[in-house]
């Protein structure tokens, strides 16, 4: 096994696992780190695939999507504090005003 | 021949990914995932994407850590916020098998793209000509204020709009 093939594996992995946080966990909080670790797979794949193919645009791309998720993830929180304020709790069960 | 460093930050990667989900109380999942974004940035620091590494330790495991750890602190949550896994549930048995599957159906996509349609030629930023223009920064500022500039010039644009409205979304209201 190779370098790449490692983190190929790695990365399909930390999404997967980004994806299991999301689904399984109750609290926001938990489920925004679970995005952030969608979006760091997705970044070492961006970064495995232009290390194979001899790429400077993988990594450019990978510039972008870090700077997104910063803006992304300080709306989250600030989105979060918000729900925090009017619910008095961060737990999705808690907040189904738009369930009818 | 996997370089042995690469191998061992894997293994501690994927160990702390695990916790991340499976720990109990927020803060606990906070500090793995400052570790496991770490020893990312290490694993982009050997196979040569020094820029990203230095991305990677400074605004992930940095800032973005830095505003969930304070957003933690903020809400002041008690034991029955950690929002538990159910494990009495079958959805969290379902989410676990479906997660696992599409760990390897990504894995065996992503090991078998070559032979799809064979490799893709490769572009000319080998590490030996990386070295020779002057570093990974070099070539990466290269092309990205060259065939990019106008992205570049969008994600600032993003950012202002991002802390307009994440100042406004905190803000407490007054009347």
């Amino acid at each position: 096994m190779d370098t790449g093939t490692l983190l190929h594996i790695l990365s399909a992995w930390l999404f997967c696992m980004g994806l299991l946080a999301l689904v399984l966990r109750r609290n926001t909080l938990v489920m925004l780190m679970g995005i952030e670790l969608m979006l760091n797979g997705v970044n070492l794949s961006f970064v495995t695939f232009a290390h194979e193919l001899a790429q400077i645009s993988g990594q450019l791309q990978v510039f972008f999507i870090i700077t997104i998720a910063a803006a992304e993830s300080a709306v989250g929180l600030s989105i979060l504090v918000n729900v925090y304020r009017n619910f008095g709790s961060i737990k999705t069960d808690r907040t189904k005003t738009l369930r009818g | 021949m996997v370089n042995p460093v690469i191998a061992i930050l894997s293994l501690v990667i994927a160990i702390l990914s695990l916790t991340m989900i499976f720990v109990k109380s927020p803060i606990s999942s906070a500090i793995s995932l400052v570790g496991l974004m770490l020893a990312l940035g290490g694993i982009y620091a050997l196979i040569g994407a020094h820029f990203v590494a230095a991305l990677q330790v400074i605004i992930y495991a940095g800032a973005v850590m830095v505003l969930f750890v304070f957003s933690i602190m903020l809400l002041n949550m008690n034991e029955e916020e950690a929002g538990e896994i159910d494990y009495h549930s079958w959805k969290t048995y379902a989410g676990l098998g479906v997660s696992l599957g599409l760990t390897g159906l990504f894995a065996i996509t992503f090991i078998n793209w070559a032979q799809e349609k064979g490799l893709p030629v490769p572009d000319i930023y080998t590490l030996e000509k990386i070295r020779e223009i002057g570093g990974n920064v070099v070539a990466v500022s290269g092309v990205l204020f060259s065939q990019s500039y106008v992205q570049f010039e969008l994600i600032s644009l993003l950012l202002l709009v991002a802390i307009a409205g994440a100042l406004v979304l905190a803000k407490r209201k007054v009347d």
